[in-house]
């Protein structure tokens, strides 16, 4: 009865066997040729697309690294350079202010010296100015000795200075 | 008038012609188509495939396309990455035999090639034959899967529970009754995986012949315009078809298949 159904179907085993047979082929091709090796292209391609995602995001938090990174330098460098600026400031204040104590040293020190040399001055002009006003007095007195001065004159001189 | 307008045909027989025999074996249209799809199919695989490369080329990236879709829709039944890879190629190539052969159908003047008077190629899932053949050829291999997941004696436990009975027959009570109706329903259960073969052979083969002989009417009454409206429904028919031949494999592999290593049975 089945075999009258399957019949009238236009079922022969022999065609059924041999397109088994021929799909079977196909089968044989489609999965040594197309399903291996697709399988195996698509699936490198997902990796290296899985890579390159990866990548990517690896990029992409290293660039966010070096940001936060170059604001933290940024920040570090300003911290420094602010530093820099007060030691700088501070030690110019010293050396002004040193500077200033040593000039100071230094005028007082001048200043010493010249009214030491001043006095030197003073002094030295004050002897000479004596030694010329005597020499100049004894060229005086000689002077008016030699033009007027006689026995009787002389004597009378020399009594009233031993008065 | 009339005559031009429409185009008469004889509506082909339900059986495939033999155009001749080799050794006793009837070569048929069908099988003809066959051998045709398969010369196409390795002249297209070693043109588009020749060079593989990580940046696919037209044929490539077509192949790739029809490859990810049955994977996808292979892996929409299973839902397992492991079933998936593992029933990829031979349900993968039902889908693109199945698929290729339906579209084949709709190419115009292929009927038209006669051999002796015979029509040289038939749609191969038009013929029972090869839906048949296919089904059994699909259905045989689930079994031998289902024994290799369960080993011989659980695949004959799946369809009647030897252990099992055996123990309630000691119990006694109801035992022999509930042992006539388990050895019932596994004599159920044995028609049923055959009919499992048949239903989808038939399914197949009832769709894509009425389409055939549907063609063959429409022409018949008016040749222009009105078969091509059919033959963009037979598009998108032979598409819905290759999704439930293949489909229902793989649903039937999923009932013969065990659970994935590591998962508890």
């Amino acid at each position: 009865m089945i075999e009258e159904v399957l019949g009238k179907l236009g079922f022969d085993w022999k065609v059924a066997l041999a397109n088994l047979v021929n799909f079977l082929v196909i089968y044989y091709l489609l999965r040594n040729v197309v399903f291996k090796k697709l399988g195996n292209a698509i699936k490198e391609r997902q990796e290296r697309i899985k890579q390159g995602l990866d990548d990517a995001e690896k990029a992409k938090q290293s660039l966010l690294d070096a940001s936060q990174r170059k604001e933290e330098l940024i920040k570090e460098a300003y911290q420094n350079s602010q530093e820099i600026i007060g030691n700088a400031k501070e030690e110019r204040n010293k050396i002004v202010a040193h500077a200033s104590e040593e000039a100071d040293k230094e005028a007082a020190k001048i200043r010493q010296h010249a009214l030491h040399e001043a006095d030197m001055i003073l002094k030295k002009a004050d002897e000479d100015l004596t030694e010329k006003a005597a020499t100049l007095v004894l060229s005086g007195v000689e002077k008016v000795l030699k033009e007027n001065m006689t026995q009787g004159v002389n004597e009378k001189y020399i009594k009233s200075i031993l008065k | 008038m009339q005559e031009f307008l429409s185009f008469k045909r004889d509506i082909s027989s339900i059986g495939p012609s033999t155009i001749f025999e080799i050794g006793g074996f009837p070569i048929t249209n069908s099988t003809l188509f066959m051998v045709l799809v398969t010369i196409l199919l390795i002249v297209f695989v070693v043109v588009a495939l020749r060079k593989k490369s990580l940046i696919p080329g037209k044929g490539q990236a077509f192949f790739e396309i029809v490859y990810e879709a049955v994977e996808r829709q292979i892996n929409t039944i299973t839902a397992s990455s492991y079933h998936t890879k593992r029933v990829l190629p031979i349900i993968g190539s039902i889908f693109i035999f199945v698929g290729i052969s339906n579209y084949f159908g709709l190419v115009p003047g292929l009927g038209s090639i006669t051999f002796d008077g015979k029509s040289l190629f038939r749609i191969a899932t038009s013929d029972f034959n090869t839906t048949l053949g296919l089904a059994f050829g699909a259905i045989v291999v689930l079994h031998l899967v289902s024994i290799k997941d369960f080993g011989l004696w659980g695949h004959i436990n799946k369809f009647i529970p030897i252990k099992q009975l055996g123990e309630d027959m000691k119990k006694g009570g109801l035992a022999p009754i509930y042992m006539f109706v388990t050895i019932l329903i596994a004599c159920l259960d044995i028609v049923g995986e055959f009919a499992k073969a048949v239903s989808v052979s038939l399914r197949l083969f009832g769709n894509m012949y009425a389409g055939d002989v549907l063609t063959t009417v429409l022409i018949g009454i008016f040749a222009f315009l009105l078969p091509s409206f059919w033959v963009a429904f037979g598009m998108l028919g032979a598409l819905v078809q290759t999704i439930v031949f293949g489909s229902l494999i793989t649903v039937f592999y999923m009932q013969a298949a065990g659970p994935e290593p590591g998962e508890k049975k």
